[in-house]
């Protein structure tokens, strides 16, 4: 869709929405994990008379509703229900997914409590500018650019107070500690709506009990807040036909009437406020009441059947008894272990969410396989590529390192003086102890386009300078090399060590046969240590589709040049981190990247134990 | 016949120590052409690129990274104490995991063993490690850099391999004798896996020397005072003007180049002079762990 058809029904949404909402009111039923549904109400006699017909009427309204969609980016975001006549009134029934920002309706915010507290410093100077009725930044931001439509150009003056449930009132100070002492599941809800029309109120129920509401707000019993609309004067940009001087239209090469910006003083509506509530059953609350109720009836159980009874006379909890300073000991590794690698397995779950670091892990929407469905299904370029990269990496990698380290490892075993085999070793573990940091930095020395020894080397063969940090299909290589460079060395050590254990009696016995040491090394030396290459062929296997992205990060040198080829799906991670965003799509991507890991795992350990010789599980 | 065998095996080990010898010159190379650069005058550097023979010599370099804005030495300290701590816990940790997880007769210890052994194979990946770092209460701290890396399963297997390989009359003589379980590790296990507890502790130390990637999503933005000499050096080498800054003055003016040179030799210098005296010991470790493994 070009960029003009997408401003125009924009520009019809805001059209309509303000026809729509003449003389209108809304009401909103809000759940504890920000989904909800609303009921807008129309009086007939205040639309235009074209809307004395309900299909025409319907037909707006879903227009409205699809543009809603459209400008959020989300295609469910809010879906209607139905729309009924109800004497002098249309009633429009409609749901709406929890999401940040539903544009052309208003900016809304879900988190739990105590999360949006945690975010002090952005929270208190929200507050604190509610409270100085200072709204002018955050209208500004969300109509202005966007849809380009709505600026309010000054403060608007109106300030928003949290208010208890006992009617005191708060300082934006006391407000945020409270939702940090809170830890029993308070929910935050915000909202800022502009109205272009004539929307008189907003009533919100909540499924739970309110605590604090903002002081514009009526709290119309435990679970309603009624908020009235506050007229605010604001800077409106429309589009009129352009006229030239006659005053004719001045009209587009395509034959349509050439519009121009102008900006106009109006009275609108504002709808600012946020309230706080703690939701009645709760899922986490549910969870571990179901939880406990289940625990109890199997400890009730083993206490009737004697299961306990048994366990505690029996052999195994003896056994256990008798140890039981071991398992004790076990503990500070045990507790390692459950913290920092089966904890994080938990915080897999976010790949399941949309994870905002407002809304925190329990706050944070569930959507499903919404990201394994992008990843797998959407054939996203960006994703074909890192997954492209991550896999023929490893593949060149394994490719080039596996048989040069084979040969070297055969090399060094030729080598019969044992000062020259050892200074030999000794040199080629080096590169393994350094960090890729060094090694990024010693690469530049070889790699750099003016200064590195690669270029100078070429130009005396008289070859000209390549700038291999803009060369991108260089870069796969590259990497492979310099993995071959860092652990070729240490990665003989493990075949060393079982050269070194193959019975010198079959060498003499192949010699004394005629063998050389071509067929020596086929019938002797390779058999001696088949296990081994089975075993490092299990792990290599396993890699394929693993990254390093250290090693990447540490190389490329941020050349953006080489990104089409060098970007792999363990940066993703670390993008997300460090841009504070995407935490959800990354989460998701490591993890298919982790189950199929552990899938060739398993399968490569399989096939090396059925063809006779050992795995590692 | 048996000449021409003994004659072409003669060729084949002349070919063989000629490529071996070509080979430790590629392995040597960077590590010599970033020390020359490092030691050369920055004017000439700048015409002359990296060289095999600095044409001029100059310390500069050096002086340069080290009085920048104490920048350097700092994070050395850091990595001192962050590699010194984590060695010292990761030894500990995993002389007492390894032990108990090579008693074959507990009972589910062989569930426990797979326990750690999964770990290997699959992990949560980057994001929940971060949130579990933030959620735990140690980002932006040390121990965000120390404690990830203590309960090393590696080294818990290797180590377990270990154990495994001592004959078990060892263990059932002392228990004879009165021995506790405690007692049998302290005075019979850990002096005779000294060797082994060497290497690992060596290996602990260079991965926690070495990392980098870990200061760069666990520690704030700004916190300068605790960046491990690693990430330092990235700094240096990927925006050395954002790194420091107006105490910098013009790049034009300063050994840039060389002191990037500098700052990648400091990292590496200690282990080059180190490692050629001590590595037999940790090899022999190495090997013994990987075998029975």
């Amino acid at each position: 869709m070009s960029k003009r058809n997408k401003k125009l029904i924009v520009i019809a949404a805001l059209a309509v929405l303000a026809v729509l909402f003449s003389g209108s009111a809304l009401s909103v039923s809000l759940n504890e994990d920000g989904r909800g549904t609303a009921v807008l109400s129309y009086e007939k006699s205040e639309l235009e008379p074209e809307f004395s017909d309900v299909s025409a009427f319907t037909a707006h309204m879903n227009l409205f509703i699809d543009s809603i969609n459209l400008a959020s980016g989300q295609k469910d975001a809010v879906v209607i229900n139905g729309i009924e006549e109800a004497g002098q009134l249309y009633k429009v029934s409609i749901t709406f997914r929890r999401i940040s920002i539903i544009k052309g309706m208003g900016d809304f915010a879900w988190s739990e409590f105590s999360v949006a507290a945690a975010h002090e410093s952005e929270n208190q100077l929200l507050v604190e500018r509610l409270a100085q009725g200072n709204m002018r930044l955050d209208l500004e931001r969300r109509y202005e650019g966007k849809a380009g439509l709505v600026s309010i150009g000054r403060n608007v003056g109106q300030k928003v107070l949290p208010v208890a449930a006992d009617k005191t009132v708060l300082t934006a100070e006391e407000f945020i500690k409270q939702g940090q002492q809170d830890t029993g599941g308070l929910m935050y809800a915000g909202y800022r709506m502009l109205d272009t029309g004539a929307l008189k109120e907003i009533s919100i129920s909540v499924a739970g009990e309110l605590k604090f509401y903002s002081d514009n707000s009526t709290a119309a019993g435990s679970t309603l807040v009624i908020r009235p609309a506050e007229s605010i004067s604001a800077q409106i940009q429309k589009f009129k036909p352009e006229t030239d001087g006659s005053g004719n239209p001045v009209l587009n090469e395509d034959g349509s009437v050439r519009t121009v910006p102008v900006t106009v003083d109006e009275d609108i509506n504002c709808f600012i406020g946020y309230f706080v509530f703690r939701p009645t059953g709760a899922p986490t609350a549910l969870i571990l009441i179901i939880s406990g109720v289940i625990i109890a009836g199997l400890v009730a159980a083993g206490i009737f059947s004697g299961a306990f009874k048994r366990f505690f006379k029996s052999k195994l909890f003896a056994a256990i008894a008798k140890y039981k300073v071991l398992y004790i000991l076990l503990l500070p590794g045990l507790t390692f272990l459950a913290v920092f690698s089966y904890l994080p397995m938990f915080g897999i779950i976010i790949a399941f969410k949309d994870y905002t670091l407002l809304e925190g892990f329990i706050g944070s929407e569930w959507v499903g396989l919404k990201h394994f469905r992008h990843i797998l299904l959407a054939q996203d370029p960006t994703i074909y590529r890192i997954f492209r990269n991550t896999i023929f990496i490893s593949l060149i990698r394994i490719a080039t390192n596996f048989p040069v380290i084979l040969l070297f490892t055969l090399m060094l075993h030729t080598v019969k003086n044992r000062a020259v085999k050892s200074g030999a070793q000794t040199i080629s573990y080096l590169p393994y102890f350094i960090s890729w940091v060094a090694v990024g930095g010693m690469m530049f020395s070889i790699l750099d386009k003016d200064s590195g020894m690669l270029n100078k080397a070429i130009e005396v063969f008289g070859g000209t300078k390549i700038n291999w940090y803009a060369q991108s299909d260089a870069w796969w290589m590259i990497l492979a090399l310099s993995s071959l460079w860092k652990s070729m060395g240490w990665s003989t050590i493990i075949y060393m060590s079982a050269l070194s254990s193959i019975d010198t009696e079959l060498y003499d016995a192949c010699r004394i046969d005629g063998g050389g040491m071509f067929r020596q090394a086929v019938t002797v030396t390779l058999p001696g240590i088949m296990n081994v290459i089975m075993l490092q062929l299990i792990l290599d296997s396993a890699s394929i589709i693993r990254d390093n992205y250290e090693q990447v990060l540490a190389m490329t040198r941020s050349s953006g040049a080489i990104g089409d080829t060098t970007t792999v799906v363990g940066g993703i991670g670390f993008e997300a981190i460090l841009s504070g965003g995407g935490y959800s799509v990354a989460t998701a991507l490591g993890l298919i990247q982790g189950i199929v890991g552990l899938f060739l795992v398993l399968m490569t350990n399989s096939i090396v134990k059925k063809s006779g010789s050992e795995g590692v599980l | 016949m048996a000449r021409r065998k003994v004659n072409s095996e003669h060729a084949v080990r002349i070919v063989n120590g000629a490529l071996l010898a070509l080979l430790c010159a590629v392995f040597l190379l960077p590590f010599w052409v970033v020390l020359m650069s490092s030691v050369t005058d920055e004017m000439t550097f700048v015409v002359n690129g990296y060289s095999i023979i600095p044409a001029k010599f100059s310390l500069e370099g050096y002086s340069f990274i080290i009085a920048a804005e104490d920048l350097l030495l700092g994070s050395i300290k850091n990595s001192v104490i962050i590699a010194t701590s984590s060695t010292v816990i990761t030894l500990f940790v995993v002389t007492l995991t390894a032990y108990i997880l090579s008693k074959k007769k507990l009972p589910g210890i062989k569930l426990i063993n797979l326990l750690f052994i999964f770990t290997m194979f699959f992990s949560g990946g980057t994001i929940p490690a971060y949130l579990i770092i933030r959620a735990v209460g140690i980002y932006d701290t040390r121990w965000a850099l120390i404690l990830p890396a203590v309960g090393n399963v590696y080294f818990i297997v290797l180590m377990r391999s270990f154990f495994y390989s001592l004959p078990s009359a060892l263990e059932d003589a002392a228990v004879i004798d009165g021995a506790t379980e405690i007692q049998v590790l302290t005075r019979i296990f850990i002096p005779l896996s000294l060797p082994m507890m060497a290497t690992i502790g060596f290996f602990a130390f260079v991965d926690r020397w070495n990392s980098w990637m870990d200061a760069l999503i666990f520690l704030g933005p700004s916190s300068r005072d605790l960046w491990p000499v690693q990430y330092v050096v990235r700094q240096l080498l990927e925006d050395m003007q954002g790194l420091l800054g107006s105490s910098l003055g013009s790049l034009s003016q300063v050994p840039a180049q060389t002191g990037k040179s500098a700052g990648v030799m400091i990292t590496v210098m200690p282990l080059v002079i180190v490692f050629p005296i001590i590595h037999r010991t940790f090899v022999s470790g190495i090997t013994m762990g990987a075998v029975k493994g």
